[in-house]
Formats: structure tokens, sequence, C-alpha cells
């Protein structure tokens, strides 16, 4: 197993900066995916690390061994690297056996590792179809036990379940993250959709404009976002005005619980809460607030509610909710985040 | 953020081609330079007063006139004939649209200087300015009719809706909504048959019309290396190169948009009527001409000649010469596109911008002008390839380059770069990865441009004429010296083998230019 060190790197196309002053360490074995919008560079810096490009400044390492520098640029071949590009892109004139062996010595085609990972890909009874005879999903499972075959150093995952529909995209992706689990893989994972990171990943970096803005668990960077921008793009957000009271903010919902990394000593802020942390209730304790509009979507109705001239998308459950002109008691669990307003 | 981000596009190989590549790409292109270099050193040599003289002449105007009035008429005529029939086969209830629909691409089978010999053959009536244009107008409407049909058929009919219902009659409607839409594909086939006309050599001489071609091809058998023909090379240079600007410049601009997404609606179709009978008059008509007079004219012929004994022996040499010069162009004409292709495909940079647009340039130079300049300095500096299939073989790969890449293009861009580099990063070299995964995935596609290359060539008469040593003969320059001595019969027999052979490559062309058409 093989941890990555990334150093300072920088990247520019055209005179365009790509990526500013990159700095990332993934412990060996652990599933890191980095999360950001398109054009954020995340696509570029996979491409780095493969080998694909090369980096302007900066320094990628694998283990101890440095792999690229702007002196030294070991070629993709000589990495020990496993690619998943977008579309699986099979070889399309060769088998699903042929496919997951290209990566293998001449001995290492003789053994039993080509049977072994078909099987945990799923694929023993599909070694003899072509490419074009497999659905989607199969399509990406051969793929990634292509790359993982020869046992590479670091698995490198660009969007992998974008091609796939949405049904198909979470089986994929919850057989995926079992298959990087059972090889040990330390495995970069590029997405765009906070749910596949969270599901797969043990670290999330999310980036925007070239940099890397949050590198945390799913966890922490879900409930305790670095920034307005990484609560956006980690899941729906609600902002209300506070201000800092003893450790505490005072908004419009009442005196809320700030989670330790916010706590400053006084003063306005902006104060983001999850949807899920706001229940609607009839208990009168709660902030009251006037029910607007009710969106019914299956599991789930969205309410759109009235608090003190300010509206809020919540979600409530969809068996009993109340519908518009009720007036309704809003209860918070769990603490917040805080950012300067 | 950079236009690629924004698009989404992933980043294409940002590095510096090989050297390899880039020294292969330049033979081609050097091959191409020779012609323009051929005209500009000959026409420094003629001195300006020398360029003054040839240009003001009388004889030069009377040229220009006729290039013009030749060119500009077919491309007009045919522009017209191809909409119409497009629009008639495409979005009217015409009985037998399926039929009229393939009948009316089949002229494209019959190349231009075997459709003159067929109306040639009929009388001299014809060999005037007024039968070139009535003949070339026949050969070439389905170079407009083809686009046009597959623009029509691919249209989203929720515009013509719109205009409907905003109160436009159908005449409004289709010179306002439809033909606008149409437009890329009626420039790009008009243009086309502009190039063509501007290149065309064979017909004419055979319906002993005066251009720039038929008199540079006279000064050049008077002496070799006339200024004048170089001087008047130089001119339908000009002429051409801005025709295959102007293509370039129309295809770049294309652009189609659809709002919104779902299936394009079946266009409701346009009720003929009282029309009916006039409209299915014009098609027979018009099939008639185009095909039959030459079919029949051809058939004719054939059994004169049969009953007069020509036989196999006569028709075996041409068949060996067009064979064998063909796919040796073909071969030669793949290993330079191929370098080109993978330049422009898989790189960027001016270069592989260049080599992108090579195929435009080449539309640009007549046969004639580069078969001129191929003499030229073969003659002056290597002698010893002066009068060999050597340098016909040249003159063809530059004449079918544009074909080639084409046709490569297509396979190599079923192979997206990324395979590589999964190659790459299952720990193949670069050359491995050629080897094991590019090579084997575009080889039928190889196979296929071979194919078409060959029997594309076999059509290639001007080049032929003046680059084949004198020994050698093929079905193409057979039909035009046999046409040419006024014997029609013994010609039938190799126009008969030329239109057999034209029909992979026509059928080719026919598919490709539905698909590249087809508004999506």
């Amino acid at each position: 197993m093989t941890s990555l060190n990334i150093r300072h790197l920088t990247k520019s196309f055209n005179g365009q900066p790509v990526l500013q002053g990159i700095n990332l360490d993934i412990p060996a074995g652990s599933i890191v995916a980095l999360l950001g919008p398109s054009g954020c560079g995340k696509t570029t810096l996979l491409r780095l690390i493969g080998g694909f490009d090369r980096l302007d400044a900066g320094e990628i390492s694998f283990d101890s061994r440095v792999v690229a520098s702007p002196q030294s640029h070991v070629p993709p071949e000589r990495r020990r690297i496993g690619y998943v590009p977008q579309e699986g892109t099979l070889f399309p004139h060769l088998s699903v056996t042929d496919n997951v062996a290209y990566g293998l010595s001449r001995s290492g085609r003789q053994g039993q590792r080509v049977a072994e990972i078909l099987a945990l890909a799923g694929l023993s009874a599909l070694g003899n179809r072509f490419p074009h005879e497999l659905s989607g999903g199969q399509q990406q499972r051969a793929a990634l036990a292509r790359a993982l075959a020869p046992e590479p150093e670091v698995i490198l995952l660009d969007e992998p379940f974008n091609a796939l529909d949405l049904g198909l995209r979470r089986q994929i992706c919850d057989d995926v993250a079992a298959m990087l689990r059972r090889e040990g893989a330390t495995a970069i994972l590029v997405t765009h959709d906070p749910v596949e990171a969270f599901a797969v990943a043990d670290l999330v970096a999310v980036m925007h404009e070239g940099r890397i803005i949050q590198v945390d668990t799913p966890d922490n960077i879900y409930w305790q976002p670095a920034s307005e921008h990484v609560a956006r793009l980690t899941g729906r957000p609600i902002f209300i005005d506070g201000v800092f009271q003893h450790g505490s903010v005072l908004t419009s919902l009442g005196v809320l619980p700030v989670h330790p990394n916010y706590t400053r000593a006084a003063g306005k802020a902006s104060i983001m809460l999850r949807p899920e942390q706001i229940t609607c209730g009839s208990n009168r304790n709660g902030a009251q607030a006037q029910v607007i509009e009710r969106s019914f979507r299956g599991n789930h109705v969205l309410l759109t509610v009235c608090l003190q001239e300010q509206t809020l998308l919540l979600r409530s459950s969809s068996l009993s909710s109340p519908v518009p002109g009720d007036q309704v008691h809003l209860h918070v669990e769990g603490a917040c985040a805080a950012f300067a307003a | 953020m950079s236009l690629l981000t924004l698009t989404g596009t992933r980043p294409l190989n940002r590095a510096l081609p090989p050297w390899w590549l880039i020294a292969t790409a330049l033979v081609p292109i050097a091959l191409i330079a020779l012609p323009l270099v051929y005209v500009v050193t000959r026409a420094a040599e003629a001195g300006w007063d020398g360029i003054r003289d040839e240009i003001f002449r009388a004889y030069t105007y009377s040229l220009l006139t006729n290039t013009l009035v030749l060119a500009i008429s077919v491309t007009l005529a045919a522009s017209i004939i191809g909409v119409a029939v497009a629009w008639c086969v495409e979005r009217t209830d015409l009985p037998g649209r399926q039929i009229w629909r393939v009948v009316a691409s089949l002229p494209l089978a019959v190349p231009a200087f075997v459709s003159s010999f067929a109306w040639s053959s009929m009388g001299s009536q014809f060999q005037n300015m007024a039968g070139a244009i009535l003949v070339l107008t026949l050969a070439s409407y389905p170079l407009v009719y083809l686009p046009v049909a597959a623009a029509l058929r691919g249209m989203d009919t929720g515009f013509e809706d719109v205009s409907r219902s905003l109160g436009r009659g159908p005449w409004h409607t289709f010179f306002f909504t439809i033909l606008p839409q149409a437009r890329p594909a009626l420039g790009g086939g008009a243009l086309l048959v502009l190039s063509h006309m501007l290149a065309e050599f064979g017909a004419l001489s055979l319906l002993r019309v005066q251009t720039f071609t038929t008199a540079i091809f006279a000064s050049y058998e008077l002496r070799f290396d006339n200024v004048s023909a170089a001087l008047q090379a130089g001119i339908l240079l000009i002429l051409a190169l801005f025709a295959a600007y102007t293509e370039m410049r129309m295809r770049a601009g294309t652009r189609h948009s659809r709002v919104g997404r779902g299936a394009a609606r079946q266009p409701s179709l346009a009720t003929l009527g009282r029309a009916t009978p006039a409209v299915m008059f014009g098609q027979i008509v018009l099939s008639l001409l185009a095909l039959g007079v030459p079919l029949t004219a051809l058939a004719y012929w054939l059994f004169i000649g049969n009953s007069a004994g020509h036989g196999l022996s006569e028709v075996w040499p041409a068949i060996w010469g067009s064979s064998t010069l063909s796919i040796a162009g073909a071969l030669v004409t793949t290993l330079l596109a191929l370098p080109l292709v993978l330049l422009a495909t898989r790189f960027n940079g001016r270069l592989a911008r260049f080599a992108d647009r090579l195929p435009y340039i080449i539309h640009g130079l007549p046969g004639l002008v580069i078969a001129l300049a191929l003499v030229f300095f073969s003659i002056h500096y290597v002698p010893a390839v002066y009068q060999t299939v050597l340098l016909l073989i040249v003159a063809y790969a530059v004449l079918a380059l544009p074909l080639a890449q084409t046709a490569l293009r297509a396979s190599i861009a079923l192979v997206p770069p990324r395979l590589e580099e999964i190659s790459r990063s299952l720990g193949r070299g670069p050359f491995k990865a050629f080897l094991s995964v590019t090579l084997p995935n575009i080889a039928p596609g190889i196979g296929a441009a071979l194919a078409l290359l060959a029997l594309e060539l076999m059509r290639e008469l001007t080049a032929t004429l003046m680059l084949a040593p004198t020994d050698v003969v093929t079905l193409a320059t057979e039909v035009w010296s046999h046409t040419n001595d006024a014997e029609y019969a013994a010609a039938a027999p190799f126009a008969a083998l030329l239109i057999l052979v034209s029909a992979v490559p026509v059928y080719v062309f026919t598919r490709r230019t539905l698909e590249a058409y087809e508004i999506t």
C-alpha cells in the first residue's frame, strides 16, 4: 500500500491557471474523493497524478518516490497506477478476460489473478463477452477489474459513474467501494456528486477554482464545512443570520449550539443548518413560522415556511405534514456551523 | 476559466507531437506546396511585364469569361435543381419517393467525362458552352441534392409550424425558415460544384469548350515549360483557392441548434395535389437526361463495338493499368495521410490545426496544376523520375489526400485518446500502446479507406493523362483518347467498367453526406 503526497502543485493551460498550489496527503490504503464543480481542476489534478500531463511546479510522490516534479517526469506506464475514466473505455477489440489480462505480465496471465479479479467484479460468467455485449454497469465493473488486476499502487477514478443512470449509479458505486476495500488499494475518485463522494470515500477533498479548500472526513465536511462554498457543494444548506453569545448563537430559531471549531468571542455571523436538522412540530416551545407552500415528493415533502420574514425550505415526513396557511413550530437538532457575516 | 474547462471537454494532449510525427507530416505538406511554388517561381521568371502581357491578353480574357460563365452557370443550375429535387423527394407526397430518393443520387456514379463521351457521341450539337453547361449540371446536381436532402430530413419541423402559426404562407416559410436552416448544406454543396467546375478538364475537353484547364493542357502539349501555361495555372489557382477558402469558412461556421430535447417529429408532407403530374414529369425528364441518355448511349456503343469484335484483349491492359496504379496510389496516400490525421486528432497547436485544414487547400488545387508542377520540377531537378509511375503516384497521393484524411479520421475518432492512456497506465510505452490498442482498432478502417481510395483513383483522368508513362493506359485515359478520336464504340467498354467501379465510392460518399448534414 502506498501513500501519496502532493506539494505546492501548480498547472496552467495557455496561461490560464488551472491548479494553484495544491497540497494533499493521502494515507496508504485510503479512498479520497476530489469533490468540486466542473472546471475546478479536479480532473487535471487526477491526470497529473497519473502522469498523462506534466506539472508546472511542485512535486508528486508515491511513498517517498518522486514521480513528478518540474525536473523529472515518470511516464504513466512506470507509475504503477490504475486508471478508470468516465466511460470505462474498455478496449473494444479485446474480450473482457483479455481486457483484464492486458496489464498483467505474461506469467501473471497464466495464474489465478484474472479469474480472481473477475470473480470479485462479479463478471466470472462474462469473460468471453466483448465490451459492446455488456451493460453500462458491467462495463464499468470490468474497467475497474482491469485497473485493479496488476495490483497498482494507486487507483485513479475519473467520474466513473457519470455515464450510468441514477439507480444503477448508486448500486455500482457501492460495488466499486467494496472492490476497492477488498483490494486495499489507495484510490482517488473524482466526482461532482457529494452523495457519491460520501458513500465511497474515507476523506473528501473539496476543490474550487484550482485550490483545495477543505480536506476532511465525509461527516465533518457535511456538518462542519470550512466555508459557505463548501456548505453549498456538499448538500443543501439553510443560512440564517445570528449573533454570537457565550459560545452559542442567537437566531430567529432561538439560541443554537455551535460546533467548537467555529466559536468566536462575539459578533454577527451567518449560521448554516442542514434542512434535516429542523423539524416542524406543534410543541409551542419552538420558533413560530407559517407554512407557505407544500410540495409533495414521494418519500418526503418540501415545505416552504416563513420565519420572521425569511423563507426557509424544509424537508418533512410525507406521512403527516402541515398544509399552506398552518402555523408550525420549528425545533433544531444538533449544532450548527457559523461563518463571518 | 479557459473555454476548454467551461465546455467540459477534457484537455487534449498538450504535449508537443513527437519529432517523427512532425517529420512524416511535413512530407505531404511539402508536396502540396509544390504547385504553389511552381506558379510563383514561374511567374517571377516571367517578370512584371511578362505577367502583364499574359493577363491583359484578349485570349486570357476569353478564357476567364468562359471559365466563370461555365462554373457559375453550372453551380447556379445545379443548386436550383438540387434544392428542388431534395424538397420534392423529402417534403412532398410525390409518389415513389423512396425510389426517387435513390435515383436522384445515381448520376454521381457516371464520371463527368464519361457522360460527356455519351453526349458528344450523339452529335456535335452538344460540343459547345450550352452543351457543357447542360451535361455538367446533370452530372453535378447530386452534390447539392444530397446534403440539402439530408438537412431537410433531419430538420425540426417545429420551426415551420411556428412560422405557419404566425401567419406566413408556405412559400414565405420555405424561403425564410426552411432554406436558411439548409443554408450550410446548400452552400457546402454549391461550393463543391464550383471547385469541381474550376478543376474540370476531361468533360470540357471532350465537349470542346475552352477554359483555363483545357488551355493549360493545350499549351502544355505544345511545350512542357510554357510560361503561359504557368500563368494561366496561377489565375486558375487563385479562383480555385478562393472557392476552397469560402467552403472552409462556411463549414467552420456550421452550427445547428434545436432547443429542448426529445425526438424531432416526422415532418408532415406537403400535398402536391394537381401539381403531382407536373412534378412527376419533371423528375422523369431529369432522370432520363442525367441517367437515361448516358446509359442508353453507352449501351448502344457497347452493342456496336461488340459486333465490331472488340474483345477482352484490348480492355485488359487498361484494367491492369488502372488497378495497379490506383492500388499503389491508395497505399501511398494512406501512409501519407496517417501522420496528418494523428497530428490533427491527437494534438493541439498550429501544425495540428494546419493538418486539419489541409484538405480544403487541396480541394483548391486542380489536378492539372498539380500535374504541371510535378512535370516541371521532375524534369528540372530529378529527370530520372519523369515519365515513371512514381511521379503519377505522387500526384495521386496529393489529389486523394483529403478523401484519405476523412476516411481515416472517422476510424481514428473511434479510438478515444483515453484508450491509449489506459494502456499507458497498465504499463505499456507509447509505441507499444499504439501497436496493441490503436492499430488493432483502426485496422478495419484503414482497409476500408484503401479500397475506397483505390476505386476513387480509378476515376482520375487529368493527372493520369499528363503523368502516366507513355506505355501505361488506364480505363479513364482510354475513354478520353478514344472519344477524342471519335471512336465511340472503342471507348464504350472502358466507360462501362468505370461506371461499375464508381458504384462503391459513390455509395460511400452518399452515406457520408447524408450523415454529415442531417441536422440533429
